[in-house]
């Protein structure tokens, strides 16, 4: 038996950390929201409005703090409990619809649909849909595509549409769609390769479907020549090999004195990076690019004040901690400044992808190959005997064992759902 | 219990594992004590699960602090826990969390020829209305209510 052509459904939570916030405060409905990623560093997650504002992803809080506070944008720390529960609960109601559910992100899963008949698909994933938004209090989009990236594609599709469901398993309407699909948002198009793509006038999905494979190989790697394949609905990713794709990845700490000499800027940094680097791994993630910011007290307005960040774009999407360095202190090399006193630095990326299969000369293989075990070596022992046990030399003096860098959460809400003691209040 | 597997001794002279180390093997499911076995072992049963006789669907079932006394009437006090099940109807004679311009609410839903009401249960507060253009909305209806009675 031959079985039926392959759907997938992507099912995923809009703006899911701030539909989390909105569930438990009704409040919080007619304001703008976004939440932050851990140390109240950046932006993860906005509301519509908020992206209305112009409040991109991953964007500094410094940059926004003015922005945020005159159009009242309610601002919240990462309440990493609350939204694993109502993840968990999301996952739940898609495991009635379905056995084949394949948790991808705290807020995206792969459904298989094959089996479902076409004509009942869209009414199948309304009532999925539904039943989410009233059993969570969670709004959802979904998009269905006869290979991952298909449904990925769909679904960014299916945001803009007031059904929030669009079935893409048609491949004239795949055209259509993809005709004047920005190829930004296509899953796995990295800024590096956006660049060369657009170098050569590809601005849209429907383009980079009708490329030679084989072109798309040079450009972009086994990573591109897989996109070409997918978007032509041919499935290259199975349902349990991807590792989930985080949307961003940030480190960033407040220093615990003033940073006023460039060493330490770039030891603090590099540390940045080696973490970056055991966060990316550990999820078997990579990154083409780090963007790197530093800036001073707006508490201390007495004194010369800066904020500035860079965006260094790596060749190849990597997560070893000695090439997130080498980009992160370039980036310190280029932003450096004396005679002011800089009260936080961080390292931030966003569109995080697989990591690639060495695909270069058997000498770059080699070293690919060894930076992996040196990786692998360092986590291991960092796992072992604790946190920053091994770090690279460049490291050395910056945040180390017993440091009082510790995560900071000061607009969190309550964990809602799994505390006794943080329970929502009702008159 | 015989011991098959052998190691290697700092000298190079194998020795049984047995007498390196003690072994500790839980016992799972039977007594290895002499005599009768004990005529309760065919009856245990798991212990009462609240979550199980208390939640009807542990998905859309949420718990709220309640703060105010407009239930007490129906003895729901200030300090008491209610369950909150998003997945049922309010139906009429429904205790519903309700969203009223955005703060939640208890409230007793009735339904008056074929228009859905919203009552308070304490006599002693004025009779509940909604403004013309309030926003309400069902978060969700009550289920039980948890109250502790020793603190």
């Amino acid at each position: 038996m031959t079985g039926h052509p392959p759907a997938l459904a992507l099912v995923d939570g809009n703006s899911f950390y701030c539909s989390c916030e909105r569930v438990f405060d009704a409040k919080l409905e007619r304001r703008p929201v976004i939440v932050l990623s851990n140390n109240d560093g950046c932006a993860v997650a906005r509301t519509s409005e908020a992206k209305a504002l112009g409040i991109k992803m991953g964007q500094p809080m410094f940059q926004i703090r003015d922005l945020c506070r005159d159009n009242k944008v309610a601002v919240f720390s990462s309440n990493y409990a609350l939204y694993g529960d109502m993840s968990r609960r999301m996952n739940q109601i898609y495991d009635s619809f379905s056995p084949d559910v394949e948790i991808y992100s705290i807020d995206e899963s792969f459904i298989d649909v094959s089996k479902l008949p076409v004509k009942d698909r869209t009414a199948w994933a309304s009532d999925l849909r539904s039943t989410t938004r009233q059993w969570t209090g969670i709004p959802t989009c979904i998009g269905i595509g006869p290979t991952k990236t298909l449904a990925k594609l769909a679904n960014k599709a299916a945001k803009k549409l007031p059904a929030g469901v669009l079935d893409l398993t048609d491949p004239t309407e795949q055209a259509r769609v993809m005709a004047n699909f920005p190829i930004g948002d296509v899953w796995g198009i990295g800024r590096a390769s956006q660049a060369k793509l657009l170098s050569l006038g590809i601005r849209y999905a429907g383009q980079v479907r009708e490329m030679d494979p084989k072109l798309a190989r040079q450009l972009m790697t086994v990573v591109g020549e897989k996109i070409v394949h997918e978007l032509n609905g041919i499935a290259c990713i199975a349902l349990e090999t991807v590792a989930p794709q985080r949307k961003g990845c940030a480190v960033t700490r407040s220093f615990g004195q003033r940073v006023t000499m460039k060493a330490e800027m770039e030891q603090a940094v590099a540390g940045y990076a080696t973490r970056l680097g055991e966060k990316l791994r550990r999820h078997h993630l990579a990154t083409d690019h780090v963007t790197v910011f530093m800036h001073t007290s707006k508490f201390n307005d007495d004194e010369p004040q800066r904020s500035v960040s860079l965006t260094i774009d790596i060749p190849e999407a990597t997560n070893d901690s000695l090439t997130l360095i080498k980009a992160a202190k370039r980036a310190v090399d280029r932003l450096w400044q004396s005679g002011f006193r800089y009260s936080k630095a961080g390292i931030i990326t966003q569109d995080l992808v697989p990591p690639p299969i060495p695909q270069r000369a058997l000498f770059d293989n080699l070293d690919h190959e060894r930076a992996a075990k040196v990786m692998a070596a360092m986590d291991e022992a960092n796992r072992r005997w604790g946190r920053a046990t091994v770090v690279p030399a460049a490291t050395m003096g910056g945040p180390a064992k017993g440091q009082t860098f510790s995560t900071k959460f000061e607009m969190r809400s309550p964990r809602f759902t799994t505390r006794w003691s943080e329970l929502p209040e009702t008159n | 219990m015989r011991i098959s597997r052998i190691v290697m001794a700092p000298g190079g002279m194998p020795v049984p594992v047995s007498s390196l180390i003690a072994l500790n093997i839980p016992l799972v499911g039977q007594s290895v004590h002499a005599g009768f076995p004990s005529p309760a072992d065919d009856f245990i049963e798991a212990m009462i699960d609240l979550n199980q006789v208390l939640i009807d669907n542990p998905t859309a079932t949420f718990m709220w602090r309640v703060v105010g006394d407009c239930m007490i009437d129906v003895k729901i006090f200030p300090g008491d826990v209610v369950l909150v099940d998003r997945s049922r109807s309010a139906k009429h004679r429904s205790i519903v969390l309700a969203i009223i311009d955005g703060e939640p609410t208890l409230k007793r839903l009735n339904r008056r020829g074929g228009v859905m009401v919203l009552h308070n249960e304490n006599a002693k507060l004025p009779t509940f209305t909604v403004a013309e253009g309030t926003e309400v909305s069902i978060w969700g209806v009550v289920t039980s209510t948890i109250r502790d009675l020793i603190k």
